[in-house]
């Protein structure tokens, strides 16, 4: 089924390319709600909450974009409400709690490369790979990310330095990445 | 200010982001099975719901038949240790509440709830001598105003009619004919199983499809006329409801009620692979657009891929119309009857063939929603015990078509019953 017919057929409640638009991108979007969310579950709460969403503004695409961009999009701005209910995204978290949280997982090596990088992330907690996954994997501006989180745009950048800064270390203990040879001074633990 | 953040970012991206986008997309998760049919349940229209609203709105035309009825016994049954008379041989017979010669309450304690109830619902008949107060031609000897037990007193039937002031004779003059409407007027509940069909107008028209190369589908190969290019099948329905009837003359009833109709009707078809059909065309500012559905299926018996669809309606109407008397006596009688049935469709299930003759495809956009059906019937009506039954045949037509006029083929539903009704008589 061309993208066309899809989206015609989805506009008209057509049960038949409903279904074949869920099942053409639900394993990507399943794994999108997986790094924002706390469990599995809770992921695909996300999911199921963002494709009734999909499927119930589909009138609304005007077929500027991929299809796949607008699903994405309905989908994050989902998994950002449901964030938003519960958590706020101001609030840091230094290194030594950093180093606290790595220490507690302990079987990733046997996982292949790209799922060791969604559950390093979700090692994260929550304000820090939230801003994480919206600037680096979704491509959102810090500008974007501040009104879509309602912090400061400087919030987000600081955000996402320190961000960085933890997934490296998580990354370089489990010899997923190399070590960098010098951290520049303004890179060292707050409580270091 | 964009600008400067995409430079930014391409300035600024590092071995680590580098990392997370090239990884992003290499990892797939599948959802269990329980997100698409909850996601399901919520796109979907609710075939629960439709059968529910059914079920609900046939018991409460149900339930308002008996408790009319209901509250029509209370009033003939004479509460106990008071006289109460019986009249008979009158039109009044079925009609005439209780009567009590005394004015007081009912002194008797041990009488239960029920009973109090029913009495204090009766009216008593207190002596008097002004001719102007009767209410009643057969109280007129003997019997005036009515006041209700306990000392209540109704201050407007208290007066006199010709006494009362304006508005209040207004008020009054309403709630009389409404209570004797209420007396006379009886309700029936009914059941009709129906076979359900239609009427198809229209001829192909090749010049509105767009996406296709096939102008005819295969059936329609030498028929440009819709209703010799289809397979169409009858199918089962039902109808059910209850109506209340008013009688004008000795031999002329005006009836009204609410009533559901289940209505559907067969199609052979060939699943196909999705192709885009062509259902008419939208005036946009000074151009056209044609109204295009995706279409799962083809007009066309192949009997590797041929699949029977189902167009099904799910409607509620309100039945309004009159009931003819022609021959038979109290017990056993002939009726007939035409009503006029204002119509909303609550769910419509059906596959319209496109314009082009070729493709079958769900349109709900197409779908009219209110319409107006007519009904004639004719009916046996018999006596069995306090019952009144009628059984007959029906037949129901729809006077607008299915869809909306952009739709260039017309197609108008009828359907043949045998009704069966039931009356309670006193």
């Amino acid at each position: 089924m061309t993208e066309e017919i899809l989206i015609l057929g989805c506009q008209q409640k057509n049960p038949q390319a409903q279904q074949e638009l869920y099942q053409r991108y639900s394993p990507k979007m399943l794994t999108v709600c997986y790094r924002y969310a706390k469990s599995r579950e809770d992921a695909e709460d996300m999911l199921q909450e963002g494709f009734i969403k999909v499927f119930t503004q589909i009138n609304q695409f005007e077929q500027r974009g991929s299809l796949e961009g607008w699903i994405l999009r309905t989908i994050v701005h989902t998994c950002i409400n449901q964030l938003k209910k519960y958590k706020k995204f101001t609030e840091h978290v230094d290194l030594l709690h950093a180093e606290s949280l790595i220490s507690n997982e302990d079987n990733l090596s046997s996982m292949l490369q790209a799922k060791q990088i969604i559950e390093c992330i979700r090692q994260l907690p929550i304000g820090y790979r939230t801003v994480l996954n919206l600037y680096a994997l979704e491509g959102y501006s810090h500008r974007e990310i501040g009104r879509l989180l309602d912090i400061e745009e400087s919030t987000s950048r600081s955000q996402y330095t320190r961000a960085k800064m933890m997934l490296e270390d998580i990354l370089v203990k489990k010899n997923i990445m190399q070590p960098k040879k010098e951290k520049s001074k303004w890179l060292v633990p707050v409580n270091g | 200010m964009l600008k400067i953040d995409v430079l930014m970012r391409r300035f600024e991206t590092d071995e680590l982001e580098e990392l997370l986008r090239q990884k992003k997309d290499q990892y797939f998760m599948y959802p269990s099975e329980r997100v698409w049919k909850n996601i399901e349940k919520n796109i979907q229209p609710s075939q629960t719901l439709t059968i529910v609203s059914a079920v609900l709105l046939f018991l409460l035309s149900a339930g308002i038949s008996v408790l009319f009825n209901e509250q029509k016994l209370s009033t003939f049954t004479p509460p106990s240790g008071q006289l109460a008379f019986q009249l008979s041989e009158n039109k009044w017979e079925s009609t005439l509440p209780i009567v009590s010669i005394h004015g007081g309450a009912p002194s008797n304690k041990s009488e239960s709830f029920f009973e109090r109830h029913r009495f204090e619902n009766a009216v008593t008949l207190v002596p008097s001598s002004d001719p102007e107060t009767l209410e009643h031609p057969l109280q007129a000897p003997l019997f005036a105003p009515i006041v209700m037990e306990r000392n209540w007193i109704n201050p407007i039937t208290a007066l006199p009619k010709n006494k009362r002031p304006g508005i209040l004779q207004s008020i009054s003059n309403v709630f009389d004919k409404a209570k004797q409407i209420g007396k006379e007027a009886k309700w029936q509940i009914y059941f009709s199983p129906t076979m359900g069909y239609r009427s198809l107008r229209g001829s192909s028209s090749s010049s509105n499809y767009l996406y296709n190369s096939y102008s005819f589908s295969t059936t329609s190969l030498f028929a440009n006329t819709v209703k010799d290019a289809v397979i169409h099948k009858p199918g089962m329905g039902f109808e059910a409801g209850a109506a209340l009837y008013y009688p004008i003359t000795k031999n002329l009833s005006v009836k009204a009620g609410l009533q559901a109709n289940y209505q559907q009707y067969e199609i052979l078809a060939s699943r196909v692979y999705p192709e885009i059909a062509t259902y008419g065309m939208n005036n946009v500012g000074f151009t056209t657009q044609p109204i295009n559905a995706v279409s799962n299926y083809i007009n066309a018996n192949n009997y590797t891929s041929s699949v029977t669809l189902r167009n099904e309606r799910f409607m509620i109407s309100m039945p309004l119309g009159i009931d003819y008397k022609v021959i038979g006596n109290k017990m056993l009688y002939f009726t007939v009857a035409s009503t006029i049935q204002p119509t909303y469709v609550l769910n419509s299930s059906a596959y319209l063939i496109s314009t082009n003759l070729r493709n079958y495809a769900k349109a709900p956009n197409l779908n009219r929603r209110w319409n107006i059906n007519t009904g004639i019937e004719a009916n046996v009506h018999f006596q069995k015990g306090s019952y009144k039954w009628s059984v007959g045949p029906q037949f129901r037509y729809q006077l607008l078509q299915s869809f909306t006029d952009k739709y260039p083929i017309k197609e108008n539903l009828y359907d043949i019953g045998l009704r069966v009704g039931i009356m309670k008589t006193f």
